[in-house]
């Protein structure tokens, strides 16, 4: 019961920063210099055209007013006219989610599926040559600029040995497989097409890999100290002393309580692996959120920058829901 | 400092910082002008790390760049580690309804990824080098102001602050002369991590596009501007994210040293 007021309590919470959220990006794009009704309307219009592109874009209306259209706006799914294609903004999200959500996905998850088993064997095998490996690939790994590390692998895999492609989604001189999901590796695997699924996976694993090395080198860290942390406990000494075998100990006892501190860097980690998306889509071409971003960064095409902090933002706000009812359910004391 | 690793990264940013101060001593190459005939040349031993697109030397460019962006870290992190500072000792002292509005006022800073504000930020004061380091500067004070806050609200009500209080000290005497020193362990270690932070975070704005301009040497645009190049002239982009690369960690380790040597709680582990 307490638990489910926990949730229930943690749920409603994300009202006011949701809201908060919504308020800052609407500060931002209403501080930006210039006259969106002329950046809209173009420098040809007369003052009749930026008058009436004012009253239906609400432009006229005082702040709080203005701020009250956008969040319903926003509710009704309209993110706003993009300045630079002058088409709805939403519509070029929606087509660019599906490649950064399956972009972040592959990385998320090789990120934690290789940081735990490297976290526990370096807590297990303390100041062994694999620790010190794991250890230095760990630190290094929170320390790289991902836009350079990518670089660094395109020289290698692509310039050098020739194994992976340059950069973008798909060979852009053949035709994708049906676009059914949006997420093409899915769809590839949804047209029978193994050859399509390949070459899909061929363009996604360098980003992913990079994307999520850093990830992966925070949460292993962590594993790391917290596992070490639980081994020294009395209860491992007892679980020992009862004659248990060591993996029992390890994967039995220690494991599920050095996850519970490991959990709350996830939420660290995942701010870093959607800021990393900006850049590492940026780098390889990658057709999502992140690119869409940049690309509107240069041509200052603020409607879409917002959408996208937006989107980005409550994906993060939401992921820190998840972690912080994933801790509530693992760690004993939140009952 | 009893941390080796610790050591040789002080040691090693000691050497990057000096050379970079001193550039004009290790290289007599201008950073700025132009010479097409050197154009994308690979490195030798005229030019250690070749030269850039229009035949400036790179190693000059890389140490005159790490001399903005060394600098830019530190501005930063003054800036956002005072102003943060300030608003944690004020906030935590007097908590109330003052402390409770900004501390939600900063959770929804917070639930920002940091490099995506910082985006939004500059993107919305103009592409330039003062707007990135302003723009990085406010995504990282919330993070002082929390530290320091929490360490106030243990401090506030410690017996050698309820002593001086008790003497009659001000507000003000008790905040800066009797809890601000007793922060200082914190602020140190998270400020050493933040320079590298603020150092990443601009350098990647400046990637972006964001950051310093052309033809202002600066590490992440350098990157930027040798990626055209990447197939014919790898060492370009190359050796200014090697620096990067190498300051970042080197302030992590030494941020990491530091908590472990000031943390007793720590010592031993990790």
């Amino acid at each position: 019961m307490k638990r489910l007021r926990y949730f229930a309590w943690r749920l409603l919470a994300l009202i006011p920063i949701l809201a908060g959220v919504t308020l800052v990006t609407f500060l931002i794009s209403h501080a930006i210099k210039g006259d969106p009704a002329r950046v809209l309307a173009g420098d040809m219009a007369d003052e009749a055209t930026l008058a009436s592109i004012r009253r239906q874009f609400n432009l006229d209306k005082p702040l709080p007013i203005q701020y009250l259209t956008y969040v319903s706006n926003l509710a009704h799914g309209n993110l706003g006219m993009s300045y630079q294609s002058r088409r709805p903004v939403a519509e070029s999200i929606r087509a660019a989610l599906p490649a950064t959500i399956e972009l972040a996905l592959t990385a998320t998850l090789f990120g934690t599926a290789v940081a735990i088993p490297l976290g526990i064997v370096a807590a297990v095998k303390r100041n062994s040559t694999v620790d010190h490996i794991i250890r230095v690939g760990s630190v290094g790994g929170v320390s790289l600029p991902v836009f350079w590390f990518g670089l660094v692998l395109l020289v290698l895999f692509y310039r050098q040995l020739g194994w992976l492609p340059a950069g973008g989604r798909y060979d852009p001189r053949l035709v994708p497989p049906a676009d059914h999901t949006g997420f093409l590796l899915l769809d590839s695997l949804l047209a029978g097409d193994p050859g399509a699924f390949w070459l899909g996976l061929k363009h996604l694993v360098l980003p992913a890999f990079v994307l999520g090395y850093g990830y992966m080198a925070l949460v292993a860290r962590m594993v790391r100290s917290s596992m070490l942390e639980v081994l020294s406990q009395d209860y491992i000494r007892t679980a020992r002393s009862k004659g248990l075998r060591d993996g029992r100990v390890v994967y039995g006892h220690a494991l599920r309580n050095a996850m519970i501190p490991t959990l709350t860097v996830v939420g660290m980690g995942v701010a870093n692996l959607l800021g990393g998306a900006v850049l590492t889509e940026s780098v390889f071409g990658w057709p999502g959120l992140g690119k869409l971003s940049v690309d509107a960064t240069l041509s200052l095409d603020y409607p879409v920058i917002m959408a996208v902090t937006l989107i980005i933002t409550t994906a993060y706000v939401l992921v820190n829901l998840v972690v912080d009812v994933l801790y509530g359910i693992l760690n004993p004391q939140v009952r | 400092m009893r941390n080796p690793s610790g050591r040789w990264t002080l040691i090693l940013l000691v050497v990057i910082a000096v050379a970079t101060i001193a550039a004009p001593l290790f290289t007599h190459y201008d950073p700025i002008k132009i010479s097409m005939a050197q154009r994308l040349k690979a490195p030798s031993s005229a030019h250690w790390f070749g030269t850039d697109e229009v035949g400036r030397d790179v190693l000059t460019r890389v140490l005159y760049g790490g001399r903005l962006s060394l600098a830019m870290g530190l501005m930063v992190v003054i800036l956002a580690g005072s102003v943060g500072t300030v608003l944690g000792l004020f906030t935590g002292y007097y908590g109330g309804s003052l402390d409770e509005i900004l501390m939600r006022a900063l959770d929804i800073v917070m639930a920002f990824p940091p490099l995506v504000l910082a985006m939004a930020v500059s993107a919305m004061l103009g592409p330039s080098l003062q707007n990135a380091m302003l723009a990085t500067a406010i995504v990282q004070a919330p993070r002082f102001t929390r530290v320091v806050r929490s360490e106030v609200l243990l401090l506030r009500d410690a017996e050698f602050v309820q002593a001086a209080r008790a003497t009659g000290a001000s507000d003000l005497r008790l905040l800066f002369r009797y809890i601000l020193p007793n922060c200082f362990s914190s602020i140190l270690v998270l400020a050493t991590l933040s320079v590298g932070t603020a150092i990443l975070t601009a350098a990647s704005l400046s990637f972006i596009g964001l950051g310093a301009q052309q033809p202002t040497p600066e590490w992440g645009a350098m990157i930027a501007g040798g990626r055209t190049y990447l197939l014919d002239a790898p060492w370009y982009p190359t050796f200014p994210g090697v620096f990067i690369f190498a300051v970042v960690l080197s302030f992590n380790v030494l941020g990491d040293g530091l908590r472990d040597a000031l943390d007793p709680r720590l010592r031993g582990r990790g």
